[in-house]
């Protein structure tokens, strides 16, 4: 009953991880590219990553 | 992967298994970050403000172009290689060693096989991006995503039926990457806007 909930979980910890990143990027080092692009290729490498569990 | 990592993470202590090949990941991902990072800081040298011209431009255009790829909308051959993380690994280098270094490849995203196009502008737009800091943000959070996905696999097998966990993420291969290509596409959108 618990494997939902552990699968939501580390979902969410990756989604945190990400914002995280975007956020400590887009803050702290104001990037030469912009806020929204790096915002967006964090969440771009979250989904490709997430994505991509039974490619060895 | 998760047919490999599954049956293993019985044999030692799983929850440690697991976190190592998370560290894995994250490694992998920071240094490949750390390494394009570092070279777009001298392509930045060499070409300036050019270079956020050159990032607006090529890194939408190469995302329409992996999106149209993953969507199934351009028939064209697939840009990646054969090579597969070893699975001798646990063997040659010791049991957790071992399951680090599955992660640090797969973290790497670029030496193991590309299943999804998109995956391509992961690194092109580190290395784009002429930033240490934000390189490293966009591959360590790849690297991170792709151990957790791992993870979040073995977690949800009952039992240690791998082989059914493996064979049911491969009948949704193909709705992962019209997803990973329409988030492509809106990506690419958001870029060109900003």
């Amino acid at each position: 009953m618990a494997r939902p909930a552990h699968l939501g979980g580390l979902l969410a910890l990756a989604g945190v991880f990400g914002l995280v990143a975007a956020a400590l990027v887009g803050s702290a080092a104001e990037p030469p590219v912009g806020t929204l692009p790096v915002f967006v290729l964090v969440s771009l490498s979250l989904v490709v990553g997430l994505s991509t569990a039974a490619s060895p | 992967m998760v047919g490999q990592i599954g049956p293993l993470v019985q044999v030692g202590r799983k929850k440690t298994a697991l976190a190592v090949h998370v560290l894995g990941g994250i490694a992998g991902g920071a240094t490949i970050g750390l390494l394009l990072g570092f070279g777009g800081e001298l392509l930045r040298a060499a070409l300036g403000d050019t270079l956020d011209t050159v990032f607006v431009v090529v890194v939408p255009a190469a995302l329409l172009y992996t999106a149209s790829v993953d969507l199934g909308l351009l028939k064209v051959p697939h840009l990646t290689w054969v090579r597969q993380t070893p699975g001798s690994w646990p063997c040659s280098m010791g049991h957790y060693p071992g399951i680090f270094g599955w992660g640090f490849d797969l973290g790497l995203g670029v030496t193991t096989r590309i299943p999804y196009q998109s995956t391509l502008i992961v690194p092109l737009a580190a290395f784009l991006s002429g930033d240490l800091a934000t390189a490293v943000a966009i591959t360590t959070t790849y690297g991170a995503a792709r151990a957790l996905a791992v993870v979040a696999a073995v977690e949800s097998v009952p039992g240690d039926d791998y082989g059914a966990a493996c064979d049911a993420i491969q009948e949704r291969v193909v709705p992962l990457k019209r997803l990973v290509g329409a988030t492509a596409l809106v990506i690419a959108a958001l870029i060109m806007i900003s």
